[in-house]
């Protein structure tokens, strides 16, 4: 696959691009984590939270392809960060090593960003099933108000409304911890 | 922050209006922050797709990451001769297991579809109300007979292929149960059609299709409103845990 063929694949969420950088990427990251004290199941963690990230900063316009970097090298600095940010939390206060002749960027903006992200994620997963369901057919399948209604037996009045109540629920649940950006 | 200026927000967030008609409709309305409100509801979006699509990425890497720790685990194994016997012992185990665990799956995610929920003795197709009230009654040889009688008489009611499948099924009659409700699965809009594709995943676990049973939970998964979405994501864990 070309740069511009996953780039555009991790805009769509395409599975068969995160397949692709699975394939291609996952064994250096985690060797990464490996090496600096995780296992392979936090390696997995990592990568899967990588990817996130990386769609996150693509669909955000936060990383594009005239930038210098490669989508691989974004992405291993992505996973390095998020591994660092972890071990942090783990009082792990040794430096990291890392992969040599992989070229680590600086994303320290990004990590604020994601982090502020992540919490409105665990926000927004305190709401109820319902609330989940209606935000995620609407925000992550796209699907219409009118779609909406049909699936879940509102009129679509009332979906437009709940959709209202949950943002507006989601908002005040939400606590913003320490927040810097 | 009323419901009108959130949706507002969203079709600038969407690139329907510009920056400084918000702007104006954000005088109007006394919203004194506004570029707080905006990063609010984009970084909330962004939330809640990646949400979203943490869950789809769940779904897709670790069947990845098993594939490749089997062929890794086959390389290691030292002779030819330590090959076969493994997988002698293995393939012995496995036939044994996998009647047993195809048992077990079917009966523990086995649906009963209850009988219609009109009172069919008003209604004028009588021979289908019979053969229903057999049904109801649990008597799914009898009610499969008689829908069997009648298929030419109502070629497309949803609902005698429906039930007609779901007889078939509970009898054990697999080969003819799949025929009716694939058959029904042709028909645009039926009101059976997620209950018709959750039995065909059910018929395909009963005759230890994995491969069938793992097709079809991946349409209805792919459905987040359907109404066997959370039998059909734990059933697809079970199978990719135990099976894979």
């Amino acid at each position: 696959m070309t740069e511009q063929e996953i780039f555009d694949g991790i805009a769509k969420k395409d599975n068969q691009t995160f397949l692709y950088l699975y394939h291609k990427y996952q064994a250096s990251i985690s060797g990464m984590v490996q090496r600096n004290s995780g296992n392979e199941a936090d390696a997995m963690d990592v990568f899967q939270e990588g990817l996130v990230a990386l769609w996150t900063n693509v669909s955000q316009c936060k990383f594009k392809l005239e930038n210098k970097a490669s989508i691989s090298t974004y992405l291993y600095t992505l996973c390095r960060n998020i591994w660092i940010s972890r071990l942090r939390k783990r009082k792990y206060t040794q430096p990291i090593e890392d992969n040599p002749g992989v070229e680590v960027l600086d994303t320290e903006e990004d990590s604020l960003y994601h982090q502020r992200i992540g919490k409105l994620e665990q926000t927004f997963e305190k709401l109820g099933a319902a609330s989940k369901k209606l935000l995620l057919l609407f925000y992550y399948q796209k699907a219409s108000l009118k779609e909406i209604a049909e699936s879940m037996d509102l009129t679509a009045a009332t979906a437009k409304n709940t959709k209202y109540r949950c943002m507006k629920k989601l908002r005040e649940i939400y606590q913003p911890e320490n927040e810097q950006s | 922050m009323n419901e009108s200026f959130i949706e507002n927000i969203e079709a600038y967030l969407e690139g329907s209006i510009s920056r400084e008609t918000l702007q104006q409709i954000a005088d109007k309305e006394g919203i004194v922050n506004l570029e707080e409100e905006i990063r609010w509801f984009r970084d909330s979006q962004v939330a809640i797709e990646a949400a979203g699509l943490r869950q789809q990425i769940k779904e897709i890497l670790p069947q990845a990451s098993k594939k490749e720790a089997k062929v890794v685990r086959l390389r290691r194994l030292r002779t030819v001769l330590a090959i076969a016997a493994s997988v002698l012992v293995i393939v012995v185990a496995y036939l044994g297991w996998n009647n047993a665990q195809s048992d077990s799956l079917y009966a523990e995610y086995e649906y009963i579809a209850p009988g219609p929920p009109m009172l069919m003795s008003q209604s004028d197709d009588y021979e289908l109300y019979d053969a229903l009230t057999y049904y109801g009654e649990g008597n799914y040889g009898e009610a499969a007979r008689r829908l069997q009688g009648i298929v030419d008489a109502y070629p497309n009611s949803d609902t005698l292929a429906f039930y007609l499948g779901a007889s078939l099924l509970y009898q054990g009659e697999t080969a003819a149960a799949r025929s009716s409700l694939e058959n029904l699965l042709r028909q645009e809009d039926s009101r059976f059609q997620q209950r018709a594709e959750w039995l065909l995943v059910l018929l395909a676990l009963k005759e230890k299709d994995w491969a069938t049973a793992e097709a079809r939970l991946s349409l209805i998964r792919s459905t987040p409103d359907h109404e066997f979405y959370d039998s059909a994501q734990s059933l697809a864990e079970t199978l990719r845990e135990e099976i894979n």
